[in-house]
């Protein structure tokens, strides 16, 4: 086999293999259907007002959640490449210019939780979480896509953002309180948080623009890019030895979040929650190294041949281009501290409650980059019996319509298993997804959370004994 | 409960298995519609004439920065030697007889007796000689006797010296019964002093002494004499000086190229002021005339027009081994040269002649056989001028790359902002084998360099600014790419305004030239 034809064959294999795993291994980092799963205490890292039905929930390291998520704003597998017939596959990038966005993104991330620790009775719930967090988006322009496909020439007279990429990453650690005490019909949630960066790269600024002149087809490109960088090393660095367990603990990037929630039950049945999450800052500072360029601005008007009528052949070198283009996107460094925020998310979810059925709805925004990300969720939830519940769902996003979800909960011998996704369609049609997500895990329970209301029924028929698991 | 989970996984299942192979058959992949369209700039030149056009010989730049022109080229060059000669002379003495009677029927005895005269020097270019320096030549001396004695005799030229200031003598036997002698005496290194005393020119004395000795028999000096006979043949000199005469120095046939104006389709231009520098250089000690029997500008079509040049006096050298330099112009003061430009030539043809001594008269003149006359020329052509009808043609094999369908569409935009005083249109035709003219390149029909002002002076006084789109579709292209052989490239040039126009070294023309093309690239990879 030739090297050409064994790296199609890899290239064939990986991808087959990321489309089939991607349902399984995504994970969500904003979770739709999570909200509506009070019985897991990870529930209340998105509802700070959720309180658990055991009294002592305890997630071991690893274990107790583990979570992935693989967003994309603006296109699926089958919007890039169709089927012609059974040997030959199509592209056709101009739908799938079509179909995006001027600034459209790519994310992935991924938490696992170090530790967690939640005591509820009584109304009151009182919680310990520890998430090592990375998120990574990569943003892409779809005026260097318009560019590639269809040329400048299409554009005379207009600006093209060629260079609207940007790569916003962040793993940091993230301690956090969660509280919830319930005050009548009402329950109040806060998590407070601190939180630890250990790697950002945080692309500020980063513009390319390319102007064609109608004239005679001038090209402008302007350029003002800003990336700023922590956690990090560069070779100096790694010369000072940092790396290692330095990486690990270190603490100097910290960083303060909360999250907050609230909860009125209208009736006994009928409840209305609403919060806000993630609302916070890490403050970067160590082993800072930012990058910065422009704004600066270089036109190529042709090649310049006076020199060649006096003689010089050489009208086409390239040196001087080069040159204007090292200038155009001549980096400087500096090592100031910066701050960034988290990617903070909001909703408001309506409950109806009945013996063995939830019905919820949710709506929320998340930020996402620089736009906010609209959805409303449809969540149905079932409960059979003591050990088993199962919750399916429907959202629809701003940037993706269809997606089906659920989630599974299996308890018992003290041990509480889930498995959750905002997106569980993406397993039937992984080639026309966008999005995928996933949380799993498993938590220690044990004893019940009296509340209030477990005088009365909190399902329909089911008694007190059912809904201590 | 069961049937849910079950239709979670089951539909899971199928929908992971329903990934084909084929979706990722990136063996045989297809692009769909890519027509991608591009722009660039291609060129971008700000050409000033005196960036581009340094002044050397051939372009020269005056104070108000007017160019002109040069084509300059030794026209003829001629040496002395080659058209004066000294031609053979032949002199006689005549009888020569006894200046004191005798008559004796025996005759013993002996008797002396001398005789002097000179003979003349005569060419037909009627020289009147001082001096001739000979590098090589025979003087041939036949002596002839009527008595019937034996004779011994000297001739002395008392004149002609040799290097070591010794008069040339000759000394000539006869014995009776012989009645003649012949002698030959190389004259080289002889020099003739034909002055007498400088009181004359072409004067040759000489002086015969001769003795008789008796033979026995009779001698009657009423009846006998002697004769001499003098040759002077295949004379060579290094020097002569006096009068030389009258001399025809030929300027030959000859030719002068104005590559400008080569690939001329028609040109009708009106140069002002051009000049024709003419300059003599002569080491000959003497005046001459140069006069040109026709001179006349001829276009590749056929067309000449002649130009009247007065006869030109060149003055002579000095001293022997100098050489003087005559310079002369000749410009529309002095001539009809301003016509030979109109229409414009690409060749100026020549012919003529030098006259020596054309004035008559009895001038001092002198040449060495190392003494040369040469003309050299340096036509002006001033930049300045009134173009009233401009064209070239050139014509090139071509052929063009095959149709692969994958160009669609070529345009390139030109930007012209013309500062100079002419203006052009210029056109590509495409032709086949039999010179048909199948397309051309440029659709437009106004001028590709437009026409810029310019002051009453001819003087640029602004710019203008022409675009021109050249727009080739994959259709038209598809007709003619596989019938093209030759290329005409074809340009008409005008001058603006109305009046002649002059071209400085800051006119200048900027140049600005796109290149945009749409390709078809869909196809299989």
């Amino acid at each position: 086999m030739s090297q050409l034809a064994y790296k199609n064959y890899f290239m064939k294999k990986l991808l087959i293999f990321l489309c089939c795993c991607l349902p399984i291994t995504s994970f969500c980092q904003d979770s739709y259907t999570l909200k509506f799963l009070p019985q897991l205490q990870e529930s209340q890292w998105f509802n700070a007002s959720n309180q658990t039905d055991a009294k002592v929930s305890v997630g071991l390291p690893v274990f107790s959640s583990v979570s992935m998520y693989i967003y994309n704003t603006g296109f699926s597998y089958h919007d890039v490449f169709h089927r012609v017939d059974n040997n030959t596959m199509g592209v056709d990038l101009g739908k799938l210019i079509d179909k995006l966005d001027s600034k459209n993104f790519l994310a992935f991330g991924a938490s696992v939780s170090l530790f967690s620790f939640n005591y509820a009775s009584h109304g009151f719930s009182a919680g310990l979480s520890i998430n090592d967090k990375l998120d990574f988006q990569f943003a892409y322009p779809n005026d260097f896509f318009k560019l590639l496909w269809y040329g400048n020439g299409h554009y005379i007279g207009q600006t093209l953002n060629i260079g609207n990429f940007g790569i916003n990453a962040t793993y940091y650690r993230e301690y956090a309180l969660h509280l919830s005490k319930r005050f009548g019909n009402l329950t109040i949630g806060l998590s407070p948080k601190m939180l630890f960066g250990k790697t950002n790269i945080n692309s500020k600024t980063t513009s390319i623009q390319l102007y064609t002149d109608p004239s005679y087809y001038q090209l402008t490109a302007t350029a003002n890019m800003n990336v700023q960088m922590s956690g990090i090393p560069d070779s100096n660095d790694k010369k000072d030895g940092y790396f290692g367990a330095d990486y690990i603990m270190n603490n100097k990037n910290k960083g303060y979040a909360i999250d907050l929630g609230a909860k009125y039950e209208i009736t006994p049945k009928l409840s209305l929650s609403a919060g806000i999450n993630d609302l916070g800052y890490i403050n970067w500072t160590s082993n800072i190294h930012n990058y910065t360029a422009g704004p600066a601005a270089f036109t190529f008007d042709g090649f310049h041949a006076e020199s060649f009528f006096q003689g010089n052949t050489d009208i086409v070198s390239s040196q001087n281009l080069t040159d204007s283009l090292k200038k155009l996107i001549k980096f400087a460094e500096n090592n100031s501290s910066y701050a960034t925020t988290l990617p903070y998310n909001f909703f408001t979810t309506v409950n109806y409650n009945t013996k063995h059925n939830l019905f919820g709805l949710q709506l929320s925004g998340t930020r996402f980059n620089d736009q906010i990300i609209y959805a409303g969720t449809l969540c149905y939830q079932l409960k059979l019996g003591n050990h088993f519940t199962g919750a399916l769902s429907y959202t629809a996003k701003s940037t993706s319509t269809f997606n089906v979800g659920g989630a599974v909960i299996l308890q018992f011998l003290n041990m509480q298993w889930y498995v959750a996704t905002d997106n569980w369609w993406a397993a039937v049609t992984p080639l026309d997804s966008k999005n995928m997500n996933l949380r799993m895990g498993m938590n220690l329970v044990f004893g019940k959370n009296i509340k209030e209301e477990d005088k009365e029924e909190h399902f329909d028929g089911a008694s007190k004994k059912d809904k201590f698991w | 409960m069961k049937r849910i989970y079950y239709f979670i996984l089951v539909t899971s299942v199928l929908g992971i298995s329903c990934i084909k192979k084929s979706d990722f058959a990136f063996n045989n992949l297809k692009i769909d519609n890519w027509t991608p369209d591009w722009a660039f700039p291609l060129l971008n030149a700000q050409l000033t004439l005196k960036n581009l056009v340094k002044s050397n010989n051939v372009v020269t730049e005056d104070s108000t920065g007017l160019y002109s022109l040069h084509y300059d080229g030794k026209l003829f060059s001629a040496k002395a030697s080659d058209y004066i000669f000294i031609p053979n002379q032949s002199y006689s003495s005549g009888p020569i007889s006894l200046h004191t009677p005798l008559s004796i029927p025996s005759f013993t005895g002996t008797v002396s007796d001398s005789f002097s005269n000179h003979f003349s020097y005569t060419d037909t270019s009627g020289a009147q000689l001082e001096h001739i320096k000979i590098k090589a030549g025979t003087l041939n001396f036949h002596l002839a006797s009527t008595y019937r004695q034996n004779i011994s005799l000297q001739l002395s030229f008392p004149n002609i010296i040799n290097t070591s200031g010794s008069a040339l003598n000759i000394n000539a036997n006869i014995s009776y019964p012989s009645s003649t002698s012949d002698v030959s005496i190389d004259l080289s290194n002889y020099t003739i002093d034909l002055t007498n005393g400088n009181t004359t020119r072409n004067y040759m004395a000489y002086k015969i002494n001769y003795v008789i000795n008796g033979s026995g028999q009779s001698i009657n000096s009423s009846t006998d004499s002697l004769s001499a006979a003098i040759d002077l043949t295949n004379i060579k000199y290094s020097f002569i000086d006096g009068t030389l005469g009258h001399y025809s120095i030929p300027i030959p046939h000859d030719t002068i190229n104005v590559a400008v104006f080569n690939n001329t389709l028609t040109a009708q231009i009106y140069l002002k002021n051009p000049k024709l520098h003419l300059a003599f250089a002569n080491s000959l000690g003497l005046g001459v005339s140069a006069q040109f029997d026709s001179l006349y500008g001829l276009t590749n079509h056929g067309v000449y027009v002649n130009m009247n040049i007065s006869p030109i006096s060149v003055a002579g050298a000095t001293s022997i081994g100098s050489t003087d330099t005559s310079n002369y112009t000749v410009d529309s003061t002095n001539s009809t040269i301003q016509n030979i430009f109109n229409p414009a030539p690409n060749q100026v043809i020549y012919v003529g002649h030098i006259d020596i001594n054309p004035g008559g008269g009895m001038p001092y003149n002198f040449i060495t056989d190392q003494s040369t006359i040469s003309l050299s020329a340096d036509a002006e052509l001033p930049a300045w001028f009134k173009i009233i009808e401009f064209s070239l043609q050139d014509t090139l094999k071509m052929s063009l790359p095959k149709d692969t369908n994958i160009l669609q569409k070529a345009e390139f935009k030109m930007l012209v902002n013309n500062a100079f005083p002419v203006y052009a249109s210029i056109q590509l035709y495409f032709a086949d084998s039999a010179y048909n003219i199948l397309d051309s390149l440029i659709t437009p029909t106004n001028n590709l360099i437009p026409q810029a002002p310019v002051n009453s002076s001819g003087v640029v006084n602004g710019s203008t600014l022409a675009t021109s789109d050249f727009i080739y579709d994959h259709d038209r292209y598809h007709i003619m790419a596989s019938k093209v052989r030759y290329g005409f490239i074809r340009g008409n040039l005008k001058s603006s305004g109305t009046n002649s126009v002059q071209i400085h070294s800051s006119d200048n023309i900027n140049i600005k030239l796109g290149f945009r093309f749409m390709l078809n690239v869909s196809t299989s990879l």
